[in-house]
């Protein structure tokens, strides 16, 4: 072996045991579309009404209202992103009951500021784990303590909701962290007397929340602290306790600062659900489909057995009529499976049924390389030269139209990549991933394979 | 057997195969025009309801069901083994939620396994994302093309793929199967594969081009094609076979997406033997 032969082998190797790895222990990580896994995609497009007016933080304020919302709901993995300057995609996968899903994201948002009149104590703890105990009967005291811990919270929770009775207008309501509860009197304002709210550093240069209110909400919000001082007030956005600040004293004028021990990132998100509940975002559903998780077990099952059916008859096709390069190519064939699995992952891109009928497909244009390869080697053999010679200016030959053909391919797979929304957008990263990875694994991983049993080959003769 | 040896005179047929190639073109275009495409909702805007039943009712039943429901004429087919779609051009959730109502009350077997509503102005923008980015695409292509061969090559390579393109439209014309947003992914990989057909031919070609002027066009597009004959019937065969297994066990979901396929190769590959070729052959005669 020369010395670019021995790199192209080690430089196989690598590659197939990096991507390897890599698909292996990120194989959670590939994103199924909603057409395989079931569940609701739903695109709201914020409307612009008189009432409420679409701004420039309109979508921002539509999506801190919608993870509100959805993380309340308890979907795993849902995803909510802003698609163009006014839409909002939100998937919700394997969620039973859509039009509920619907209900909850459709309506527009709700504030309100209450009195705490009480609330559960603390959040719920986590739960321990074994690997910070020393025995297992410290372990196994960690875990009672814990489940008693999470008993009490839920015990507190029910005491609440007991007294709801006797304080007329009250509700219970959660806090954002897990397992708090809070009772709360009646509405003192609404988000509609709060203008606006914005992230302001107190004179100490902590970070806070500014609040302004219409004159309206300045006078209840006047007769309210001057009741409340030393107790907490809750914002309350859709039904849940966004922020419970202690009034420190009477504010009048319409102008209240929120501070504590705020970041940067969760100041700005409390002005930002602040707003969300101040100038709710009116929305249409623009597009809204779901998939049974049954009908999407079914036709994973029927694409896949055709898939694997016609890839199979690609293999024996190769390995009939190439032989014993046949088989080279459908090793080339299975490492370009597995780059593409591995660059959709990294990618991060979403596999849909019509993805998997591309990829699918893919394998059968990927040999492509591999026959251009053997008949140029062919006819390379046919003027006379030996295997090794015709080996080489057979790769050499082909790997101008090889390159030039995917290239030309590629070009118009990364317009419809950067031009393309959604499922356009998704075919484009698909068939970009497939053609580099076909080409590699043609170029490189083919002759690295032929090389090493061509040389042994002459080396017997 | 050796693809050297293969001496076909594909050439002395182009006007017969132009012709043909510009009757289908034609034919898909008057089609088109006439009779029109079944857009999916993903282009019209509306509602489709996948549901499931013990025991299918007969299609004229449903149809009977809903008709109080929707106003304009609802299309309703058999899906699967116990499941039919119904599609009506009502793009709100309520027209929907009337039709499960109405099913429900008289089929309470049935299960709504899915559904989908797409509002018009969504429909619109894949349409003109589809058609900005197909156009942006080949543009793109006519320029590398023209770098890496020459502007000739460049045009008689995208003409083909408008070809291809019209063909597969004017098949969905005849068959009135439903265009979804995975027909447009179905469409790219046509011009794709063709484009890739015709560059690897085109290759061979300039490669030649040095015995232009002693071989004549004609004679050296022909000793092109003998040349890379055994590749594409190869790789045609390699293709078609995924294609194939898709189409006959695919399943519902994906038939029109493997049947445009299935078409498309065939017009990809007819269109880079002939029309490609034969286009350059008279193109560079002329001069």
């Amino acid at each position: 072996m020369n010395r670019a032969d021995r790199f192209r082998f080690w430089l196989v190797i690598l590659v197939v045991a990096a991507a390897g790895c890599f698909a292996y222990f990120e194989k959670d990580n590939l994103n199924l579309g909603l057409d395989l896994k079931g569940g609701a995609h739903i695109v709201l497009q914020a409307k612009d009404t008189p009432e409420n007016p679409l701004r420039d933080d309109s979508i921002d304020r539509l999506l801190a209202v919608l993870r509100n919302r959805i993380d309340q709901y308890g979907v795993a993995e849902p995803i909510i992103q802003k698609s163009g300057s006014d839409r909002i995609i939100v998937d919700l996968p394997g969620i039973q009951d859509p039009a509920a899903a619907l209900e909850l994201i459709g309506r527009t948002a709700q504030m309100d500021f209450r009195e705490v009149i009480d609330s559960t104590g603390m959040a719920t703890p986590p739960a321990p784990v074994r690997s910070n105990y020393d025995s297992d009967i410290q372990f196994v005291n960690a875990q009672e303590r814990w489940r008693q811990a999470v008993e009490q919270i839920s015990n507190a929770s029910a005491d609440l909701v007991a007294k709801v009775p006797a304080n007329p207008g009250s509700i219970v309501a959660p806090g954002e962290e897990a397992g708090r509860f809070y009772l709360l009197g009646p509405v003192l304002l609404s988000g509609k007397d709060l203008v606006n709210a914005e992230v302001q550093p107190d004179s100490l240069g902590r970070m806070g929340v500014s609040l302004e209110f219409n004159s309206e909400g300045a006078r209840l919000f006047e007769n309210a602290t001057a009741r409340l001082i030393g107790k907490q007030i809750a914002i309350v956005l859709d039904n849940v306790v966004i922020s419970a600040p202690v009034v420190q004293d009477r504010i009048a004028g319409g102008r209240a600062q929120i501070t504590g021990r705020f970041t940067n990132e969760e100041a700005g998100r409390l002005a930002i659900m602040l707003k969300a509940g101040a100038l709710p975002v009116a929305v249409e559903i623009a597009e809204n489909r779901s998939v049974g998780p049954s009908l999407g077990a079914d036709s994973i099952k029927q694409g896949l057995e055709a898939g694997l059916f016609g890839a199979a008859m690609v293999l024996v096709f190769m390995l009939l009529y190439y032989q014993f390069r046949g088989l080279a190519a459908d090793v080339a064939l299975a490492v370009t499976v597995l780059l593409i699995f591995a660059g959709l992952i990294a990618f991060n891109a979403t596999l849909t049924l019509p993805g998997i009928a591309g990829i699918i497909l893919t394998l059968g244009m990927a040999v492509d390389g591999n026959v251009l390869i053997y008949e140029r080697i062919r006819e390379e053999r046919n003027t006379g030269k030996t295997p090794m010679a015709a080996l080489d200016s057979g790769f050499r030959k082909a790997l101008v139209t090889i390159l030039d053909s995917n290239i030309t391919t590629l070009i118009a797979a990364l317009v419809l990549f950067y031009f393309g929304s959604g499922s356009v957008r998704g075919f484009g990263v698909t068939l970009s991933v497939g053609l580099v990875a076909s080409v590699f694994a043609n170029i490189v991983v083919t002759r690295a394979i032929l090389q090493l049993f061509v040389k042994k080959g002459e080396a017997k003769r | 057997m050796s693809a050297l040896n293969l001496n076909f005179d594909f050439m002395s047929r182009r006007k017969l195969a132009l012709t043909i190639s510009l009757v289908l073109v034609i034919a898909s275009v008057i089609l088109l025009l006439t009779r029109g495409l079944n857009l999916g909702i993903d282009f019209t805007g509306g509602n489709v309801i996948q549901a499931e039943f013990d025991s299918r009712p007969e299609i004229d039943g449903v149809r009977q069901t809903i008709s109080g429901t929707v106003a304009s004429g609802a299309m309703i087919q058999n899906f699967g083994e116990k499941g039919i779609i119904i599609r009506t051009n009502e793009d709100t959730e309520e027209s929907r939620e009337n039709v499960v109502k109405a099913l429900q009350a008289a089929y309470p077997d049935m299960k709504v396994t899915g559904f989908e509503k797409v509002g018009p102005v969504v429909g619109g923008e894949l349409r003109r994302q589809a058609i900005i980015g197909v156009s942006i695409a080949l543009v793109a292509i006519l320029i590398y093309i023209t770098l890496r061969f020459q502007f000739r090559f460049a045009v008689v390579s995208v003409i083909p793929l408008v070809h291809d393109v019209i063909i597969a439209l004017g098949f969905f014309s005849v068959t009135q199967m439903e265009i979804s947003s995975s027909f447009i992914a179905a469409i790219l990989t046509i011009v794709g594969y063709s484009l890739n057909n015709t560059i690897i031919i085109l290759d061979r070609v300039r490669e030649n081009w040095g015995t232009l002027s002693r071989d004549g066009i004609v004679n050296l597009v022909n000793k092109s094609l003998n040349q890379t004959l055994g590749r594409t019937i190869n790789t045609t065969l390699t293709t078609l076979f995924p294609v194939i297994a898709l189409c006959v066990w695919g399943g519902p979901v994906l038939a029109a997406f493997s049947y445009a396929m299935l078409v498309g190769i065939i017009a990809g590959t007819w269109s880079s033997m002939f029309v490609a070729t034969g286009l350059l052959c008279e193109w560079q005669g002329k001069k």
